[in-house]
């Protein structure tokens, strides 16, 4: 059976399967227009160079292919992130010897996970969302707000209120997680 | 209570690689780049490549490198799997010679032995 339209809505985990057992390299194909342009942005964005970004699109991919039958993969996504990013920072480290922290890590498939107890979690966090917003640092509340009550995108809110584009990120970001732990807060003292 | 206010919590499904390379070259609505932001608040891989993806000068041109990169990656690919079916091939070739091999020789180890006798 050849890979058509039809197989594009297989899960990635399908379609390593099917590779695996067929050899048949079309079902990559479909994988690799996932992911593609994702592994350039993000190749891009450490290595800062076009060309180097554009093979190590390939090298990775290649990689990926090569340790497939060595490892059972649950999250494709997740698994393809962690080599990207370790070749970038070996690219980096051969070219530049730079010593790069690798404390991070990708989402797993886990965090898709989302127990029925972590709804009620989260309803009984919105409750107090008013309040929280309002114990805010300005710049976080205005950004939070613009972003998630509005629905204004980044360059509306650059536009509307003078910050770059950088600080409407961070603000964001950064309101959200407060707002987290503030919600988190008052949910354990309501107990 | 806002409606909206289950959003901040709320993770949505990474955007297709059209939709995020419409992003990158600012051919998206208002609305539509606000769905692809709110997902990148969520999404680090998806987040570090827009980063990335922004910093790339000549951006037409993205969708001819993925095709070619493609052709390569599919090209390899198939060099492998056929390095790999040829290597398949002589040894289940060795395999046969040998137990034909064996076989004679004990078909003639039988053969020898009852004609000695």
């Amino acid at each position: 059976m050849n890979p058509s339209e039809q197989h594009q809505n297989l899960s990635d985990q399908e379609l390593l399967q099917r590779y695996k057992a067929d050899g048949n390299g079309d079902w990559i194909g479909i994988l690799f227009d996932r992911y593609a342009l994702l592994l350039l942005g993000l190749c891009m964005k450490y290595l800062k160079n076009e060309e180097d970004a554009r093979d190590s699109v390939q090298q990775i991919f290649l990689k990926v292919l090569s340790d497939i039958h060595k490892h059972d993969v649950v999250y494709f996504k997740a698994w393809i992130y962690q080599v990207a990013r370790n070749h970038c920072l070996m690219q980096l480290r051969h070219h530049k010897e730079l010593e790069l922290k690798e404390d991070y890590m990708p989402g797993t498939a886990q965090q898709e996970d989302i127990s029925t107890e972590a709804y009620v979690q989260k309803d009984n966090m919105l409750e107090h969302m008013e309040q929280a917003l309002g114990e805010l640092n300005k710049e976080q509340a205005t950004c939070v707000r613009m972003f998630y009550l509005e629905k204004k995108s980044y360059q509306e809110i650059t536009e509307q209120t003078g910050f770059t584009l950088l600080q409407v990120k961070s603000y964001i970001q950064n309101g959200k997680r407060n707002l987290k732990i503030l919600l988190e807060k008052y949910s354990k003292n309501k107990r | 209570m806002n409606e909206n206010f289950a959003d901040i919590f709320t993770q949505t499904a990474c955007p297709s690689q059209d939709q995020l390379l419409a992003y990158v070259k600012g051919e998206l609505s208002a609305e539509e780049r606000h769905e692809v932001e709110l997902h990148l608040q969520d999404c680090d891989m998806c987040s570090e490549a827009v980063e990335g993806l922004s910093a790339i000068s000549r951006k037409d041109q993205i969708p001819g490198w993925l095709r070619q990169a493609k052709y390569n990656v599919l090209q390899k690919l198939r060099k492998r799997t056929r390095r790999r079916r040829k290597t398949d091939f002589y040894l289940y070739i060795a395999i046969v010679t040998l137990v034909v091999i064996f076989l004679l020789l004990g078909f003639y180890w039988i053969f020898h032995f009852v004609t000695a006798r």
